[in-house]
């Protein structure tokens, strides 16, 4: 059954793919990503030959890179093979069944028409034992002939649950409602390109049921973030530093670096040198040999501090200017 | 035969393919990605879901998206 909105939506699907035609250089974008991964994997072959034999650990990890490389090349090229084929546009009755195949997929869709959008919503998603709750899937109609510059999509969390030191993450792949799309950027754009709504949608929702510990904007393990062992401030975990005195977990504010040795401890196992002030750490802490204060290295000459050696000095010379008894 | 076969997996491009008559859409997965598993696929023919054991037609549109892809930061 065709309804009107669905005719609506697919007439103007249809004109933003021409509309992108016009303005569309098929060598551009695919020929600099080809271009790129070619150069990563010739870099990677040079480097490996310069570890030869003599550094096989470095070796193993460059050919593991290698092939990763290899095989993002290999997309790209074809990507890039396929975009010189003459390109044909959907008909209507291809795109609205592309519309009642979402339906059926996605148990429906919503347009927009002030906005021109189309919208699915998927399932509440969950990753490891994290819910992160359904989300909307909007693509913005108006924005089709421009997608090589512009993102044409958000990804709208329905019931956010973001890590708690950062609201604007909603998932670990999605950042100010822009989804970073990894390994499905080449089919999300083909998919794009070509009028296919369902499979567009379908390999949106694809990343969003995925969780890659190797890349994201937020970790799923801290997403409730650790907090400070002194202030509470709940903290991300690139900005939690781990004092190596009492291992515990503290944010920037509560810890500082040894003048000294450079080593991470809280303001609690640092100390105060008496002399210039600076934070030092319990090993690089010294008692003067005179008074007894506590001193960086720095601040000592032979095991006394500045202040003990002038009084020192002040002896002596008035040892010396004193006439003999 | 012809089916219009759209890997979505990696370039997700479209394209006819030479196909015998009777291969049924779980011979057809088994062809053209060898070793990898059909659970971690959704296949659609027509866009519908079919049996695995449904027999392709001439001009069959097969489409095959993994479920899960890796995104990034």
């Amino acid at each position: 059954m065709c309804d009107k909105t669905s005719v609506k939506v697919a007439n103007l699907v249809l004109q933003a793919l021409h509309a992108h035609r016009e303005g569309y250089d098929p060598q551009a974008g695919p020929r600099r990503s080809a271009t790129t991964s070619l150069e990563e994997v010739l870099a990677l072959c040079r480097k490996i030959d310069k570890c030869a034999n003599r550094l096989p650990l470095a070796r193993a990890s460059l050919e593991r890179e290698l092939a990763d490389a290899a095989s993002h090349c290999r997309v790209n090229l074809e990507c890039l093979a396929m975009r010189r084929r003459r390109r044909r546009f959907p008909s209507m009755r291809e795109l609205v069944g592309e519309l009642e195949a979402l339906r059926a997929e996605f148990g429906g869709w919503s347009f927009e028409p002030k906005e021109e959008s189309l919208s699915v919503a998927t399932e509440p998603v969950e990753l490891e034992g994290v819910p992160l709750g359904p989300f909307r899937i909007r693509l913005d109609l108006k924005r089709l002939p421009f997608m090589e510059t512009r993102p044409v999509y958000k990804v709208i969390a329905l019931e956010p649950n973001p890590p708690a030191w950062n609201k604007s993450i909603t998932h670990p792949h999605v950042r100010n409602d822009l989804l970073c799309e990894g390994g499905a950027n080449s089919a999300i754009e083909t998919a794009l390109i070509e009028g296919r709504l369902h499979d567009f949608f379908l390999l949106v929702a694809a990343v969003l049921r995925n969780y890659n510990r190797a890349s994201p904007f937020a970790r799923l393990e801290s997403w409730d973030g650790v907090p400070c062992a002194d202030c509470g401030n709940v903290t991300a975990e690139e900005d939690r530093y781990t004092c190596q005195s009492c291992e515990q977990e503290f944010c920037d504010g509560c810890s500082s670096a040894c003048k000294e040795c450079d080593t991470v401890a809280c303001l609690s196992c640092l100390s105060r040198c008496q002399g210039c002030g600076g934070s030092v750490c319990g090993d690089c802490l010294k008692a003067c040999r005179a008074c007894g204060e506590a001193y960086c290295e720095s601040c000592l000459e032979k095991g006394v501090c500045d202040s003990c050696r002038e009084d020192s000095h002040e002896m002596e010379k008035t040892e010396a200017e004193e006439p003999a008894a | 035969m012809k089916v219009l076969w759209i890997n979505n997996d990696g370039g997700g491009f479209a394209d006819y393919v030479e196909v015998v008559p009777g291969t049924t859409v779980k011979q057809f997965f088994e062809e053209r990605l060898p070793g990898r598993k059909p659970e971690d696929y959704l296949i659609r023919v027509n866009r519908q879901h079919v049996a695995s054991d449904c027999a392709l037609q001439e001009g069959d549109r097969v489409s095959m998206t993994p479920t899960k892809i890796e995104g990034a930061a």
